[in-house]
């Protein structure tokens, strides 16, 4: 199974406005794409979620971002010597149930990222495939 | 309403593209001639050189934005309309084999393939006596690949329903509406491609990531199934949403900006699901 | 650039007829010109060389005025009735599948690719003194063209590698 990503506790930052946003989304920041195409299942204050964790909003589920992986990657300026490519893309979903869902059960969540690899070229680790430099919910008031 | 009058000089009606499952026989044995035509040639008009445009070898494809240069150094998304121009390139190039063809599209939310996952004229092993050229395609980039395109597609079931391109379709703004539409593009690829065992060996479809995607001849109904939605969100939230500042970006390697490419009828073709035409003779 | 004021031209005209003993392509040589219409005063002529085909071997193309007999071994000289060179840069012969090299006609409706790069193209040769020198001896003219290849592959047909659609005189005054 593919090493998954669990974040710290998360503080929502509500404020005044509470629960009644009308938009949550939860960004994901230098998500590396330049190895293995996968599904990232998103949970919020379910650290335990593995690949089989039913992806339901009981469990905590809060979307899926698909990552289409380079595979094979191209030489260039990111392919520094002796050190892997990297790829890294801004991604977020839009997971405005699940987050208030969160916020009805503390001030912080925790996020947790399950990747499920879909696809491959030959020579990709599947071990690791998701790499990210950080994680932030923000929510929307209109 | 596919037209092509060969050489006249003046446009009488644009193309229709078509969902693959209402393709009539003669425009699927256009469709095939057409990629079986390309795939024998080796030079700039063949079917290994314009793959290879997308991932390896040339690797010129936009996907999950990036930064701009110099002065520029913001976030540009440009998937959209470089895989706009990509296709109708390509098509035009595919119509120089067989002037009848046109690129279908794949809906992957239809009760068909919903049913059946990918559509009988992605699938079947053979046509008209022949390997059918839609289903896989030869690989020729040395040193690391001469061989043919393989393909592990999921189960029918986990292709998105019909609501999840709804919900698209209603986002107001481009950049959300492009980061979401990608993320529902991805979702295909590795659907498609999925991973397989090979000579005892895990390997993946190559659907599944960007190196060889567009090898696999599906690769393309998939892409005008994904430029179809745009022009639908166009038709809601208006032909030029997008960002000003990328209007003059060129879409390398192709001679088309992004502004050339906003308005399909300026391409030379058309989506619509239903239409009829009446001929007026002078 | 200004108005031309005048323009001859012969009639559309091909290559030569047979080349002498020696000389390894083709040269072109003119009917008689008519030149006795150009105002004097001229301040530039140019020959227009129009629909030269450009697919073969890369040649230098030496004009001379008034000597049929020219050949590769003739001085540049004005002696000798040199006008000037232009230098044609040839794609060296087809590299593709069979087909690859054919120019259709008109491109399809809405199709966005650049012309096909084997269409003929237009070269020009500024001549000024050698018109103004020819003309002064004689209204009528004819021209040489000798072509001297520079460069070729194996792809590349060498007997007759000059060849286009039309050659004119322009004046400008």
């Amino acid at each position: 199974m593919a090493k998954k990503f669990v974040s710290p506790p998360i503080d929502l930052g509500l404020g005044a406005a509470g629960t009644d946003f009308t938009r949550a989304d939860i960004h994901f920041r230098g998500v590396d794409h330049a190895g293995p195409s996968f599904e990232a299942r998103v949970f919020l204050n379910n650290p335990e979620a593995d690949e089989h964790t039913p992806q339901t909003l009981d469990h905590g589920y809060a979307g899926s971002f698909h990552v289409y992986g380079y595979g094979v990657f191209p030489e260039g300026p990111r392919t520094a010597a002796g050190k892997p490519p990297e790829a890294p893309a801004e991604r977020y979903i839009m997971a405005t149930e699940a987050v208030r869902r969160a916020a009805h059960q503390g001030k912080k969540a925790t996020v947790t990222v399950v990747p499920v690899v879909t696809g491959m070229a030959d020579g990709n680790r599947l071990d690791a495939p998701l790499k990210l430099d950080g994680v932030s919910i923000v929510t929307y008031n209109q | 309403m596919a037209a092509d009058k060969g050489g006249s000089a003046v446009a009488t009606s644009l193309l229709l593209r078509k969902n693959v499952s209402n393709l009539s026989g003669p425009e699927l044995a256009a469709l095939r001639d057409a990629y079986a035509k390309m795939m024998k040639i080796t030079d700039n008009r063949g079917y290994n050189y314009w793959s290879g445009i997308h991932g390896v070898p040339q690797w010129f494809c936009w996907h999950h934005g990036r930064i701009g240069n110099g002065s520029n150094a913001q976030p540009v998304d440009l998937f959209l309309p470089w895989h706009r121009a990509y296709l109708i390139l390509l098509e035009h190039t595919m119509r120089d084999q067989n002037a009848g063809a046109a690129i279908p599209w794949w809906d992957w939310t239809s009760l068909e393939s919903h049913t059946i996952g990918v559509p009988k004229a992605f699938a079947d092993k053979s046509a008209g006596g022949k390997p059918n050229p839609l289903r896989q395609a030869h690989i020729k980039v040395p040193p690391q690949f001469n061989r043919t395109t393989r393909r592990f597609p999921g189960s029918p079931s986990d292709l998105p329903a019909p609501g999840e391109v709804q919900a698209l379709l209603a986002l107001s703004s481009f950049s959300d509406f492009t980061s979401q539409v990608q993320d529902i593009h991805d979702r295909i690829h590795g659907w498609t491609g999925g991973m397989g065992v090979v000579g005892g060996k895990q390997v993946g479809g190559d659907m599944g990531t960007i190196s060889t995607a567009a090898f696999d001849p599906i690769f393309y109904s998939h892409h005008c199934m994904i430029d179809r939605i745009w022009y639908l969100w166009q038709l809601q939230h208006g032909q030029n949403n997008i960002p000003s500042t990328y209007l003059g970006m060129t879409l390398t390697p192709f001679p088309l900006k992004v502004q050339d490419v906003l308005n399909i009828h300026s391409l030379g073709y058309e989506y619509a699901s239903a239409s009829a035409e009446v001929t007026v003779h002078a | 650039m200004p108005e031309p004021r005048s323009k001859k031209q012969p009639k559309a005209g091909r290559s030569a007829k047979s080349a002498p003993a020696g000389t390894r392509t083709k040269k072109y040589l003119s009917p008689q010109m008519d030149l006795s219409g150009i105002q004097a005063g001229f301040t530039r002529a140019d020959l227009e060389f129009e629909g030269l085909d450009h697919a073969g071997a890369s040649f230098e193309a030496r004009v001379f005025f008034n000597n049929p007999e020219a050949s590769e071994a003739t001085e540049k000289t004005l002696a000798q009735g040199y006008a000037g060179s232009f230098y044609l840069f040839g794609h060296g012969g087809c590299f593709g599948d069979f087909g690859h090299c054919e120019v259709h006609g008109l491109p399809r409706p809405y199709d966005p690719r650049p012309s096909n790069p084997l269409l003929p193209i237009k070269k020009t040769l500024i001549a000024t003194e050698a018109v103004r020198r020819a003309l002064a001896q004689s209204p009528n003219l004819r021209v040489t063209v000798i072509p001297v290849i520079t460069g070729m592959t194996e792809k590349c047909e060498l007997a007759d590698v000059l060849k286009f659609e039309r050659l004119s005189i322009v004046t400008y005054q």
